[in-house]
């Protein structure tokens, strides 16, 4: 019998928590009881870094992370969750088809042993909630953002005016209750889950970055796996992540109408005026030629 | 696993050392599929905590205090304000606690810096080692209640619960416990005819002029709260701000630190630090396997069906903790039950806060009682006093401590009405 | 030449905690006035976990890590002895392994970030084999000049027990 588990840093009632179990029941069914999956939400293994190093040492995991942790491993897989990389996140099934895409993945799996099942569990757009309602990026300046607490969110955020301040997201709500810091961006069910709304009052849809993740595990395990126990992990961990994307959208939906009942403002603004300030973040972080590599594909995606 | 690790402590293994081996045997099982670096990546990520920064600020600050006059104005308030009353050393000591705990976060190091310099004098004016000891050791509960608080702040950061609203919660307990212990000494006092200090109470210009000499220090408590309500700093940070404080109070204000002593805080700072947290970084380990192997869940299902009243299981699971907490030390006791006692009340409909509070208080009071305990180990060394006479003393006084528990199960108000009030539900 | 050693590490755990308290103070002090240092707690969490390494060897040195004695206490000299024997033997294994794993995990990640200072996370993790390593050294040293009856115990029960 084969022990293996999934991590993931959202709670056991987020959408991609519930795909994950459900996408357990069917690889344990499938795989005739050979493959045992246990779900540990909440960050219950360690944070997302840790559980990455985890996994290079061996352990039989899967950890849900954003391409910002795996990029000091292969840079280029940094422009996943670089800002304003594409308009809408379906664009994304097109680079992850894409041969630099593929590359990437296994150039990685070979130097540093992670193997990058799939890029399609999308977590959500990432917008502003700020307290000082924020209609131009002139609104930002001053404004203390909490961010994620890698260099290039950090980047993203100063490129477009407001100041970033890394925090942990446990941190926020009483920081912003408190008046520790001005505004925090995120998506809108993860928002929703800390009750963002109610310590901010404002909502500004900057559409700066699209948050896809993707399932990452040990090669060395992987590879260790018959070729049928590889295809019931790989289908059924795709399918899970379509659905989790789907329940996404929907929830974010739901909870938008939530927010605007519970009283947030949301405010007009020109997603494009944003956009003019973040282009020297990929210079930043030297993503020039990956953008470049990327871009006809982006292109070919579009409608 | 947790009795290999009981085990090793009964045989003498220190408490951190027992914990670790106990956990890095749980790796080395076979029939755990996570690798044995697993273990020392809990142990190190355990360390990367930002709240965690608390603890050894505090530890710090503590011992910055003694050196920097801030201890001394303390005392001088505390008599003039009890020292009238019957008992009067003896309920100088409980004020002196209760002052100390709006900077200081530490039960024992309040008890250590009591004992070294009211141990003596009560023991001249004729009160018996035993109480003297008991008491010393006992007020040290005050000083861990009132904010700041690093029990609080362990468990805040532990169970996810918002240290702003434990800190505040943790007022009303701080005094009714000074007012319950005073109010048991005062008893004592009376049937061993203990006598006062000085002949007459304070006239007010005494007790004004006695504020105005320490006023830097109780201003302290005013300042973190108001810093944390409007957002100058965290309450993670206020360990930090308390360090800076003592400093600026002890070198601008009342010129009394030099670099020597400065030198010899950060010394014994670094030796605490490297004891108590050692035991915390290690019970990372620990508590990475009580996840995996899913206790929390397990056991909240198994409790919840048992107790149809939310007063029946937190009285319940106070007598498990007092027992517990009279045998293990109390971080050792908050690292570990923590991430499994907070899903279980909090499935049961009670406020985190309000069992912050009740959990804290046991715990810190389990470390003034036989058989083991820090603080009265601490404080009968110091006073080189027996435990048996320690224990017969401490009596009275753990009557009164548990009666104030006792109050906080029953009246859930009073520990969340101030809460409630200054930072809404 | 061992004393001067013993003193400068507790020189450099003393400095490791000033650095801690700063790196808080300074992060705190930057956001508020907008000026946040995003690398501010990210030192501070570094500098901690070296002091708490270094100043649990300090303690070693002394013996004085909290235990639990009232068992050997109650046994004869000898019986002391063999329960000591019991400790050290699994505390000395124990700090091996350990440090061996920590060292293998520092080296084979080093490519992972501490997050906004973009420093090496192996520097967090090279504190534990670096600890691991110092203590070995402190539980032998005390046993060759104490002796196995006070390899983990303090010198004295007198003296002013610490937190
Ligand atoms: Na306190
Ligand atoms: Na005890």
């Amino acid at each position: 019998q084969v022990q293996f588990a999934l991590s993931t840093s959202q709670n056991a009632t987020d959408p991609l928590a519930i795909a994950m179990e459900e996408a357990a029941t069917r690889i344990e069914e499938r795989s005739n009881g050979e493959i045992d999956v246990t779900v540990y939400p909440s960050s219950q293994l360690g944070s997302d870094n840790d559980v990455l190093e985890q996994i290079r040492n061996g352990a039989a995991v899967a950890v849900l992370v954003d391409a910002g942790r795996l990029a000091p491993f292969q840079k280029e897989l940094g422009i996943l969750s670089a800002p304003y990389l594409v308009d809408d996140w379906k664009q994304y099934a097109a680079i992850t088809a894409s041969e630099p895409y593929k590359k990437w993945v296994e150039e990685l799996a070979s130097s540093t042993g992670l193997r990058l099942l799939n890029y399609n569990w999308f977590q959500g757009t990432r917008q502003m909630f700020t307290k000082a309602p924020v209609t131009k990026p002139a609104d930002l300046s001053g404004v203390r953002v909490r961010t994620i607490d890698a260099p290039g969110w950090l980047a993203t955020i100063n490129a477009m005016g407001a100041t970033a301040v890394p925090m942990a997201w446990s941190e926020v709500y009483s920081a912003l209750q408190l008046g520790a810091i001005d505004g925090a961006e995120a998506q809108l069910t993860g928002a929703y889950g800390i009750k963002l709304h109610e310590v901010t009052g404002n909502l500004a849809f900057t559409n700066h970055v699209q948050l896809l993740t993707g399932l990452t595990t040990s090669e060395a395990w992987f590879q260790g796996l018959t070729p049928e126990q590889q295809t019931i992990i790989s289908e059924e961990l795709q399918k899970a992540g379509d659905e989790a994307s789907a329940a996404t959208v929907a929830k974010g939906e739901q909870v938008l109408a939530d927010m605007k009942a519970a009283g947030i403002v949301v405010n007009e603004v020109n997603p494009e005026d944003f956009r003019a300030l973040t282009t020297g973040v990929y210079e930043q972080l030297g993503l020039e030629d990956a953008r470049a590599e990327l871009q006809p594909f982006i292109d070919a995606a579009k409608p | 696993m947790l009795c290999l690790a009981l085990g090793f402590m009964v045989i003498g293994m220190p408490v951190a050392f027992a914990i670790g081996v106990a956990s890095l045997t749980y790796f080395l099982l076979p029939t755990t599929f996570m690798p044995d670096a697993t273990a020392v990546q809990r142990i190190i990520a355990s360390s990367q905590s930002f709240p965690l920064l608390a603890v050894p600020l505090f530890i710090l600050v503590g011992h910055l205090m003694n050196g920097s006059g801030i201890t001394e104005r303390m005392m001088t308030l505390a008599s003039t304000c009890a020292g009238w009353m019957r008992g009067g050393l003896a309920q100088v000591s409980l004020l002196l606690s209760a002052l100390m705990g709006g900077i200081s976060g530490s039960a024992v190091a309040d008890a250590a810096m009591q004992s070294r310099i009211l141990g003596a004098p009560m023991i001249k004016e004729g009160y018996t080692k035993g109480f003297t000891a008991a008491l010393l050791s006992v007020g040290g509960l005050i000083t861990a209640t009132i904010p700041p608080s690093l029990g609080l702040i362990l468990y805040g950061f532990l169970g996810e619960v918002s240290i702003g609203r434990l800190f505040i919660a943790g007022i009303v307990p701080g005094v009714l416990l000074t007012i319950a212990l005073m109010t048991a000494t005062a008893w004592i006092a009376r049937s061993r005819d203990y006598k006062p200090v000085v002949e007459r109470a304070p006239t007010f210009r005494e007790v004004l002029s006695a504020i105005r000499t320490s006023f830097w220090a109780i201003l302290f408590p005013v300042w973190l709260i108001v810093g944390i309500r409007f957002g100058i700093f965290t309450p993670s940070e206020a360990g930090a701000f308390a360090v800076a404080y003592a400093l600026v109070v002890g070198l601008l204000i009342y010129r009394e630190l030099s670099l020597a002593s400065i030198v010899d805080a950060l010394v014994l700072s670094v030796r605490d630090i490297g004891m108590i947290m050692f035991i915390i970084l290690l019970s990372g380990a620990f508590g990475y396997v009580i996840t995996f192997e899913r206790v929390p869940q397990t056991l909240a299902q198994l409790t919840l069906g048992l107790f149809s009243s939310q007063t029946a299981l937190l009285f319940t699971i106070s007598v498990f903790l007092l027992l517990f907490g009279m045998l293990v030390e109390a971080t050792v006791i908050v690292m570990l039950l923590t991430p499994i006692l907070v899903p279980v009340i909090t499935a049961a409909g009670i406020d985190p806060v309000h069992f912050g509070l009740i959990m804290m208080t046991l715990v810190t009071f389990g470390g003034m009682t036989p058989p083991v305990g820090v603080s009265m180990f601490t404080v009968c060394g110091i006073l080189n006093c027996s435990y048996k006479e320690y224990t017969r003393e401490l009596i009275p006084l753990a009557a009164a401590v548990l009666a104030v528990v006792a109050v906080m199960i029953l009246f859930p108000d009073v520990v969340m009405f101030l809460p409630n009030l200054m930072m809404g539900r | 030449m061992g004393k001067t050693f013993d003193r400068i590490e507790e020189i450099i755990a003393m400095i490791f905690l000033g650095g801690t308290v700063s790196a808080v103070i300074i992060g705190a002090v930057g956001r508020s006035v907008g000026h946040p240092v995003p690398a501010g707690n990210e030192i501070a969490q570094l500098l901690l976990i070296w002091t708490v390494m270094l100043g649990a060897d300090l303690v070693i040195r002394r013996g004085e890590h909290i235990r639990i004695s009232s068992l050997p206490d109650a046994l004869s000299p000898s019986g002391r002895r063999i329960l000591h024997l019991v400790c050290v033997a699994c505390i000395l294994a124990f700090l091996s392994y350990c440090g061996w794993l920590g060292w293998n995990l520092a080296m084979s990640n080093w490519a992972r970030e501490m997050g906004a200072s973009g420093l090496s996370y192996g520097w967090v993790t090279l504190a534990l084999p670096v600890g691991c390593v110092l203590m070995i050294i402190s539980l032998i040293r005390r046993i060759v000049l104490r002796g196995m009856l006070y390899a983990i115990e303090p010198d004295s029960r007198q003296g002013e027990q610490l937190l």
